[in-house]
C-alpha cells in the first residue's frame, strides 16, 4: 500500500511523537481515513517494540573496572592540548638541558649547544603538529551520505528549509568538488553555522559539549564562564572567526606559516582562528575550515601529510589548517 | 541534585569513582550503541572504551550545557567513526548491502523465554542483521531513536545533523529496515489497525 505524499513526512514524526499539537491532529484525523498510512505507523511501532532494550545490552563482565584501571594507569584529568607536553615535551626538554649543561664541560669535545638550542625551539612547533597516527579510510561524515534517492515531499516549510540547512547544502557542493574539474578544483571554506539560512539551530557546529548551534553559531555567549575568552560585546566578530573549543571543535587542525602554505589557501576564504582554552593567546592566525577530502589532499601537496588521530571531541568532521604569521607555533 | 549530577560533578574534580559510578550507569547505553555500531564485538568494546576514556579526559573541558548522556552519546559516535575509519570499514553509499546476511554481530539471545517469545526473538535476530545491513548513517539514527529513545533534537546534537537531516534518516532507515524484514519473512506487514485514536508514541 502506498502511503499519501501528503502525510509521507509526517508519519514518521507521528511514530516518534515529534509533531506540533496541530500537525499531531491533523495526521490523527488522516490516520482514521486512511489504511495504508495506519499501516505504515503500525508497521513503525511494531518494529520499534521488536528492538532490544539498551538496558537488556550485555557488557562484557569487568568492563568499568578495565576502564577504572585505564584511568589510573594514566594521567590524572588534563587539559588535552597540554598532554602532549607533559608527556613529551617536557621530558624532552629536561634531556636537552641535561645535555646543554654537559656540553659546557670540557670532557665533550663538540658543541652541542646551538643544535640543542636548535632543537628546543624546534620541539614545541613538533609536539603541537598533530602527532602521528594511522588514520586511514575515508569519513563516514555526512559527506558520505547515501544520495538522497527518494525526495520526500515537503508537507511544512521547516522541513524544507531543514533539508536546505548548512551541512546537506554544503557538503552536496563538496561532493562536486571532489575529482578534476576545468580550472582545478575548487577550495572553499564552510561558512559558520550563523550564516546558514537554518530554521532550527544547525548543531553541525557547536562546542564539544553540545551547546546548541544556536549558542555557538549565533555568536552568543558560550557559556556562563566569566573567564571566557570571548568578548560578548564583540558578538558579531565571533560569528566570523573560527574559536577552536568554542563555538566548534574541528576534527583536526594543523598549523602552517604562511611560506610552509604558499598559495594552497588563496582561494580559500579564512577566518581568525583562536583557541577558547588559550585565550592569552589571542588570535593564532587565520583559518580555513576544510572538508576531510580537502584538507588531506592540500597537506599532502605541501609535503605534510596527514597521519593523526582526530579530535575525540569534535562537533564537526571538517579539519582547519592555520596559517601563522610567522613560523608555525 | 539527583545522583548522576552529583557523580558528573565529582568526576569534573577528579573524583575517579564517581566516574566509574557514571561508567556503570551508562555502560549498556553505550555498548548498545557501540555493538551497533561496530562490526564485532571487540571492537564495540574498543569503542566503549575509548568513549569512557575520552569523557573522563573531557570532562574538564564539559560545561554542563547539553546533558552528559548527549555528550557522552556523541563521544561513542565519534569513537565507532574513527574506528571504523581506521580499520577502513565504509558502507557504501549507495545503499543497503541486502546481500549482508552475515552481520558479525553475535549478540546474546536477550529473549527470556524462548519458547513463548520464539517469534519476537528471530524478528529481533533480524533486525539486528538489518540494521547492519543498513548505511551507517541511518543506522546510528535509528539505534539512538530506537533503542535509545532520544528525540529528534538530541539525535542532532550528537550527531552533529540539522533536524531535517535526522527526519529524513530515520524515514529513509527505517523503510530500508522495514523492506529488509519484509523480505526475510519475519515479519508482516500490517494490516490496518482500526482507526482509533491513534497517537504518536516515544
Amino acid at each position: 500500500m502506498k502511503i499519501c505524499l501528503e502525510y509521507a513526512a509526517l508519519l514518521d514524526p507521528f511514530a516518534d511523537g515529534e509533531l506540533t499539537a496541530e500537525e499531531l491532529l491533523r495526521v490523527q484525523n488522516h490516520l482514521e481515513n486512511c489504511p495504508a498510512c495506519r499501516a505504515y505507523v503500525d508497521d513503525a511501532l511494531a518494529i520499534r517494540a521488536a528492538f532490544p532494550d539498551a538496558e537488556d545490552t550485555p557488557v562484557p563482565e569487568g568492563f568499568a573496572e578495565s576502564v577504572s584501571a585505564a584511568i589510573r594507569a594514566g594521567a590524572a584529568p588534563q587539559r588535552r592540548t597540554a598532554s602532549p607536553w607533559a608527556k613529551t615535551v617536557l621530558p624532552l626538554a629536561a634531556c636537552c638541558a641535561i645535555v646543554i649543561l654537559l656540553a659546557g664541560s670540557p670532557t665533550l669535545s663538540r658543541s652541542a649547544g646551538g643544535d640543542n638550542s636548535a632543537s628546543l625551539a624546534a620541539v614545541p612547533y613538533a609536539m603541537d603538529a598533530p602527532e602521528t597516527a594511522a588514520d586511514s579510510g575515508e569519513p563516514m561524515d555526512d559527506s558520505e551520505a547515501p544520495p538522497e534517492e527518494e525526495s520526500s515531499p515537503v508537507t511544512t516549510a521547516e522541513y524544507g528549509s531543514q533539508e536546505d540547512a548548512l551541512p546537506e547544502a554544503a557538503l552536496d557542493d563538496a561532493e562536486d568538488l571532489d575529482g578534476s574539474q576545468a580550472g582545478g578544483p575548487k577550495l572553499r571554506s564552510i561558512p559558520p553555522v550563523a550564516d546558514a539560512p537554518a530554521a532550527s539551530p544547525a548543531p553541525a557546529l557547536q562546542s564539544h559539549d553540545g551547546t546548541s548551534g544556536e549558542d555557538a553559531a549565533g555568536g552568543q555567549k558560550l557559556s556562563d564562564d566569566p573567564t571566557a575568552g570571548i568578548d560578548p560585546q564583540s558578538a558579531a566578530k565571533e560569528e566570523e572567526a573560527w574559536v577552536q573549543h568554542g563555538n566548534v571543535v574541528f576534527a583536526a587542525v594543523v598549523f602552517l606559516s604562511q611560506d610552509e602554505a604558499g598559495d594552497a589557501l588563496t582561494d580559500c576564504e579564512g577566518r581568525p582562528y583562536s583557541d577558547f582554552n588559550h585565550p592569552e593567546d589571542g588570535v593564532l592566525g587565520t583559518g580555513y575550515a576544510l572538508e576531510p577530502a580537502d584538507f588531506e589532499r592540500i597537506l599532502e601537496e605541501l609535503g605534510q601529510p596527514f597521519q593523526s588521530p582526530l579530535d575525540q571531541f569534535r562537533t564537526t568532521e571538517l579539519r582547519c589548517i592555520v596559517v601563522t604569521a610567522d613560523e608555525a607555533p | 541534585m539527583n545522583q548522576e549530577q552529583q557523580w558528573v560533578d565529582a568526576a569534573r574534580q577528579g573524583d575517579q569513582d564517581a566516574f566509574v559510578q557514571l561508567v556503570r550507569l551508562y555502560e549498556k547505553r553505550i555498548f548498545a550503541l557501540t555493538n551497533r555500531m561496530c562490526r564485532n564485538p571487540a571492537d564495540a568494546e574498543e569503542a566503549a572504551q575509548e568513549a569512557f576514556l575520552a569523557a573522563w579526559q573531557g570532562l574538564k573541558f564539559f560545561r554542563g550545557e547539553s546533558s552528559f548522556s548527549t555528550w557522552l552519546y556523541r563521544l561513542a559516535s565519534n569513537a565507532c567513526v574513527d574506528l571504523l575509519r581506521r580499520e577502513g570499514r565504509h558502507q557504501s553509499a549507495a545503499g543497503p548491502s541486502l546481500d549482508d546476511g552475515e552481520s558479525g554481530v553475535d549478540l546474546p539471545d536477550p529473549a527470556p523465554s524462548p519458547q513463548l517469545l520464539a517469534e519476537r526473538t528471530e524478528l529481533r535476530r533480524q533486525i539486528e542483521t538489518g540494521l547492519q545491513a543498513l548505511p551507517p548513517d541511518y543506522r546510528q539514527v535509528l539505534i539512538l531513536r530506537e533503542i535509545h529513545q532520544q528525540t529528534y533534537e538530541e539525535i542532532a546534537a550528537i550527531c552533529r545533523l540539522d533536524l531535517g537531516t535526522v527526519k529524513s534518516r530515520i524515514s529513509r532507515g527505517r523503510k530500508q529496515l522495514r523492506k529488509i524484514l519484509l523480505d526475510s519473512g519475519n515479519f508482516s506487514e500490517s494490516h490496518p489497525s482500526k482507526p482509533a485514536e491513534k497517537e504518536g508514541c516515544t
